[in-house]
Order: C-alpha cells, then structure tokens, then sequence
C-alpha cells in the first residue's frame, strides 16, 4: 500500500496528495464531484507542480477533460484509463515518457 | 487502456465563431418575443399559415437552431472526442443561415413567393454546409454513443426536413404539385421540428444533464429506447405523413412521438435523481424544470381531437416553455463556462479566477427565468380562456425575460477581473 501524504497546492480547491512509486512522485487529486470549471483549474494548479521528468499528475474525474487536454498538449503527454464509471488521467512532461 | 496525447488538431473551436451564433440566437429570441404582440386576439385554426410560419420559423431557425450550431460546434469534440471538420466551414454556414434567414422571413412576411424561394434555398445551402461539416468530422468515429446516435439521425432528418420545406415552396411558386399541402407541412415538421432539433436536444442533453448536474452511474434504458421510438415516429411517420397524411395518421405519428418524449422524460429524471451536488443553481434547475413543459405538451397533444385550441397549447408548451426555457437554463452554463475558459483559464495558478456563478449577475438570472416562465404559462392560460389582458402581460413578462437574457449574456461576456 503507497503511502499518500496530503499537500497544499496554490489554487487547486481539492486535496492533492502525494506518493512516489518506482523513482517517480505523484501528484494525485480527485475532481468527479466538481462541476465546470473547476476540474480545470485543480488539473492546471497541479500541473504547475511537474517540472521534471521524474514527477507525474494523476487526475480523477467523471469525464475526459477534453477542454484541458488542447490547453496543455504542447507542454505534456497524458493517458487516460477508464475506471468504475470514471477516468484516470496521467500527465507527464513531453519527452520525459 | 488508451493512449491520447500529441493532439495534432485543434478540439476548442474559435470563441468567435461560437459567439456569432449565440450573440444571433439571443437577438432573434428577443425579436420572436416582441413579434408575438402583432398576434393579439389570433391564435385561431387553420395553423397551417404564412402568419404562423413566419413566428414559428423567426423563433425556431432564427432563435433555437442558431444557438443550437453554435452550441454544436463547441460541443461536438466535448460529446464526440474528435474534432469538427472545418471552422472555417461554421462561419460561411453562420452567413449564410443569417443571410437565407432575413430573405426569408421577410417573404413569409411580405407574401413575396420568388423572394421565398431565394431566402430557402440560401437556407438549404446553409443546412447543407452543415451537414458536411458534422459528417466529415465524425467520419474517423470509430464507435457510436448515445449522443453520437442522436446527432448522426438528426442530421439525415434535417437534410430531408429541409428538402421538403425547399420542395413546398417551389410548389407554391411553379404549382407541380397536385398532393396534400397539409401532408408537407406536417412531414416538413416531424422531420425539422421532432428529427433535428430534438433529436439534438435529446443526445445533447445526455451530456450537459449529467455534466452540469455532476449525475453519474445512473442506468441509460429510457433514452436507448426513446431513440428507437422516435427513429420509428420520425422517419416512419414522417414519410408516411408525407405520402399517406390523414388526420388519423399524424395523430398516430404524434402519440408515438410523445410515447418517445415520456420515454426521455424518465430518463430525465432518472439523471435528476443520481444528482452529486444538490445546490441551487439556476442554470442546471431550469435546465431540468423547462421539462415540466413537455408534459403539459403531451397532455395537450393527446387532447387534440377534442379542440385545436390544443393544437395551439401543445405547440407553444413544447417551443416557447421547453425549448426556450431549456436553452435559457443551458446558456447561464455554458456561456459563463466559454467566456471563462476563453479570459481566464490562462490565469490559473497567477492569479485566483472566478468561478462560474461569480460571472453571472447576482440573482438577475433568477428572476428573468421566473418572469419567462410566466409569461409562457400566462400565453398557455390565454390561450383556454383568450382574455386579451392575459395575453398582453404575457408578451410584456416574455419580451422583459428576453431583454434580461440578453442583457445577462452580455454581463458574463463583459466580465472582467477588477485589478
């Protein structure tokens, strides 16, 4: 079981936790209880946090960002998974894969 | 597990060019509402007229299919996850469907049949661009969902409604044809009015319900067999009525269109009852109330061999009370949510950034649903007990509700961070 220790992240409204796993930190948050805009702004927040190619964002939401997604493909890559009726969306830094 | 990332094509459209659609769709609202004065003390049978058409299509294309391409645009890669064909595509259909618009309405309103034809074809070309646009962009679609369903059948019927609607007016100028006029009126409705803009509505509204609503894991029965009965009373019914019209046959058609409609009411409040949040919001209330409006629609429509008063309550129950209110509860939503990803979504993590409700004026929104929706229902009471008085507060409470409308949309395009 990984560890999750909650941090304080500038402008995100939900908690954010963070966990490493094979060398690399998470940044975890989940926003399938928000509405629009609100999932946006916590993914934006959080992604201001991955600066190298060792850290990673996971986002929970109800549905695939695509708004999200054409704001930040030039900066990052992402895969999405299914999960119990939600997504997992996982960002990383272009070129760091 | 699926790989997305590398986006190549550009899925937000240009705000402009969904603001041309809407800005258009909240100035023919208003003219539709303030056209309903010039109608005091009519509102009586045959409903197959110029005077009639000419408000029904001022509101329907002018109003509801304006905002409903804008919204489309936006939507399509949301609904979808590909993106549309050609933006540039969106603002030749935008000038066209203006221009064909003006013609004309000004025709139905000047009885000028050449100038008619004029105005219909542009419209036609302009359905057509359309139609070219959504079937390119969903060409690469590798599996269908409910609303993807919903869009593909709304598109085909629009392309036929619109051929009937073309067909009749070149009847009315060369006279060819020796059939039914009434057969194409009511076939040129089912396929226009129920197969395009409702068949939108519907698919549409399995995405922002549940989106606005934060309504997750509810069971998706009803609108799967809401589409299979409206697939059957829409391109069923529509080309029967068109070859085989009778007064039996389109009451029929229409007791399968409402059988469909209840059908997407269930489903309705099945989304309106997995709710995650239950805040007020009146955007999303309005959204799910404006429905009450298509019960009283299906009431009315079952009433209709026993008055053609019916006929008039059952049509502005569903057009003025659903559809407008609808558009009105969706438009406190998604306008607020693109002029805020427009402004300020660059902003977040520099500076705090407002949310949704913080754009709209406060209380404002409210209020002009709540004076809308009286008006609708006073123009419904009017219309069983036509007292003029009725009728004329009802205008004011709707032409007042559109001003407001218009006036809020403005508000939340305007808004800016105070420094």
């Amino acid at each position: 079981m990984t560890n999750k220790d909650e941090i304080k992240v500038e402008g995100a409204t939900v908690p954010v936790y963070t966990y490493e796993k094979d060398g690399i930190t998470y940044y975890e948050f989940d926003t399938s209880e928000l509405g629009p805009p609100e999932p946006m702004v916590n993914a934006l927040s959080v992604l201001n946090l991955i600066d190298s190619s060792n850290k990673r964002a996971v986002m929970i939401n109800h549905k695939k960002p695509m708004g999200l997604f054409d704001k930040i493909s030039d900066r990052f890559d992402y895969k999405v998974e299914e999960l119990n009726g939600k997504y997992r969306i996982e960002f990383w830094l272009k070129e760091s894969k | 597990m699926r790989l997305v990332g590398n986006l190549a094509t550009q899925f937000a459209p240009p705000f402009s060019l969904v603001l041309h659609y809407f800005l258009g769709g909240f100035i023919f609202n208003l003219i539709s509402m303030a056209s309903l004065y010039f109608y005091a003390g009519s509102f009586e049978p045959p409903f197959i007229s110029f005077s009639y058409a000419f408000l029904a299509h001022t509101f329907l294309i002018g109003s509801v299919m304006t905002i409903i391409f804008g919204a489309l645009y936006q939507l399509i890669p949301v609904a979808l996850e590909v993106p549309v064909f050609s933006f540039f595509l969106g603002y030749v259909q935008f000038y066209a469907h203006l221009i064909g618009l003006l013609i004309f309405l000004f025709s139905l309103f000047s009885r000028n049949l050449y100038v008619m034809l004029v105005g219909a074809v542009i419209l036609l070309i302009s359905f057509l661009i359309f139609s070219f646009n959504f079937f390119m962009s969903i060409r690469g679609l590798k599996s269908f969902n409910t609303t993807a369903k919903f869009l593909f059948f709304a598109t085909v019927s629009l392309i036929i409604g619109v051929f009937i609607g073309v067909f009749m007016v070149f009847n009315f100028v060369f006279g060819f044809y020796s059939g039914s006029i009434e057969n194409l009126v009511y076939a040129h409705i089912i396929f226009t009015l129920f197969g395009f803009v409702f068949m939108v509505i519907m698919g549409v509204s399995m995405v922002l319900l549940p989106m606005f609503s934060l309504s997750h894991k509810f069971r998706d029965i009803y609108i799967n067999l809401s589409f299979f009965v409206m697939m059957i009373s829409v391109f069923g019914g529509g080309f029967v009525s068109f070859f085989f019209g009778s007064s039996p046959v389109y009451y029929s058609v229409f007791l399968m269109i409402i059988s469909a409609l209840f059908l997407y009411l269930l489903q309705v409040y099945e989304i309106y009852t997995k709710r995650a949040r239950r805040l007020k919001d009146t955007g999303i209330d309005t959204m799910f109330m404006s429905h009450f409006f298509i019960l009283i629609f299906i009431i009315s429509v079952i009433l209709t061999p026993f008055s053609e008063k019916f006929v008039f309550i059952s049509g502005f129950s569903l057009i003025f009370g659903f559809i407008n209110l609808l558009i009105y509860g969706s438009m406190y939503k998604i306008l607020p949510f693109l002029t805020w990803f427009h402004r300020f979504s660059n902003l977040v993590g520099k500076k705090k950034v407002p949310m949704l409700n913080d754009m709209l004026p406060e209380r404002l929104p409210s209020y002009q649903i709540v004076l809308s929706s009286a008006g609708v229902i006073l123009l419904l009471i009017y219309l069983l007990v036509p007292v003029n008085f009725l009728f004329y507060i009802s205008v004011i409470f709707l032409v007042v509700g559109s001003s407001m409308y218009l006036y809020i949309n403005i508000y939340v395009l305007r808004f800016r961070l105070e420094e």
